[in-house]
């Protein structure tokens, strides 16, 4: 694979979370805000959440496994080592609670009866939970992504 | 009329996220504290973090059917199941941060 593409995979899968944690903000609201008409709506937003999410997942795995060792010796190398001993490896564990969470949506959402609030409550946990860790996770990435530049800036100007 | 007891799939995924986001943890803080098991994770599908993947996942799916066939769901409310889903995510997250801080 060229530069350009592995570069946009890893956009692409970062695209993939961050659109997760967008619909899992939208399903909160319209489960708050329950109603008979929003029934519908609440259950293709736990679904697309799901995807996204699982997705995101697929194709970060990929990455990782394919494209990360090269910029974890750059990390590993420079000032900021904690970004993959801490931030990465916690990351990638955590991420199957995510994924967990992600795919326990749809299942509350398609097979109970939503107008109850009780039921309502259970879905509000799951959803606040992909939320959180979902925000955490992308943190995470984000913190490795400048652990790369640091590493490279030891590079050049030491 | 509305229906205010849990679908029995709903509770064995839920359960199944529960039991799954600890073993999820407890098989990170065994496999790095346990060399041989974290390379022939590694050798098995190429990467330990694949095969960790497919074993949490897999697991996961199967769990979810076998206890949404086992569990009865008046004793499980919702109540009940969302804490249980609640305390154990936020116990694994926890765990797999303390242990990278210490390890």
């Amino acid at each position: 694979m060229s530069l350009f593409g592995i570069q946009i995979s890893i956009m692409v899968h970062v695209l993939f979370g961050v659109m997760g944690i967008i619909l899992a903000v939208a399903l909160l609201v319209y489960v708050l805000n329950a109603s008979e008409k929003n029934i519908p709506r609440i259950r293709s937003l736990s679904l697309w959440t799901a995807l996204s999410m699982i997705l995101s997942c697929v194709i970060g795995g990929w990455w990782y496994v394919v494209h990360y060792p090269a910029e974890r010796a750059i990390i590993r190398a420079g000032h900021w080592s904690w970004a993959h001993t801490f931030f990465m490896e916690w990351k990638e564990h955590v991420f199957f609670c995510l994924l967990f969470l992600s795919i326990l949506l749809p299942i509350i959402a398609y097979r109970n009866d939503l107008l109850v609030p009780e039921n309502r409550k259970l879905l509000l946990v799951a959803t606040l939970l992909v939320v959180l860790i979902g925000l955490a996770v992308d943190g995470s990435g984000a913190i490795i992504s400048r652990g790369v530049i640091v590493g490279y800036m030891g590079r050049v100007a030491p | 009329m509305t229906n205010n007891t849990l679908d029995k799939t709903t509770i064995g995924f839920g359960l199944s996220t529960a039991v799954m986001s600890i073993l999820n943890a407890l098989l990170l803080i065994f496999k790095e504290m346990t060399p041989p098991l974290k390379k022939a994770m590694a050798d098995m599908m190429g990467h330990h973090w694949t095969t960790h993947g497919v074993v949490v996942l897999g697991l996961f799916l199967v769990l979810g059917f076998v206890l949404a066939g086992a569990v009865k769901p008046e004793s499980w409310d919702v109540g009940k199941l969302g804490n249980t889903i609640l305390w154990s995510v936020i116990l694994a997250c926890a765990a797999i941060a303390a242990f990278y801080l210490l390890h």
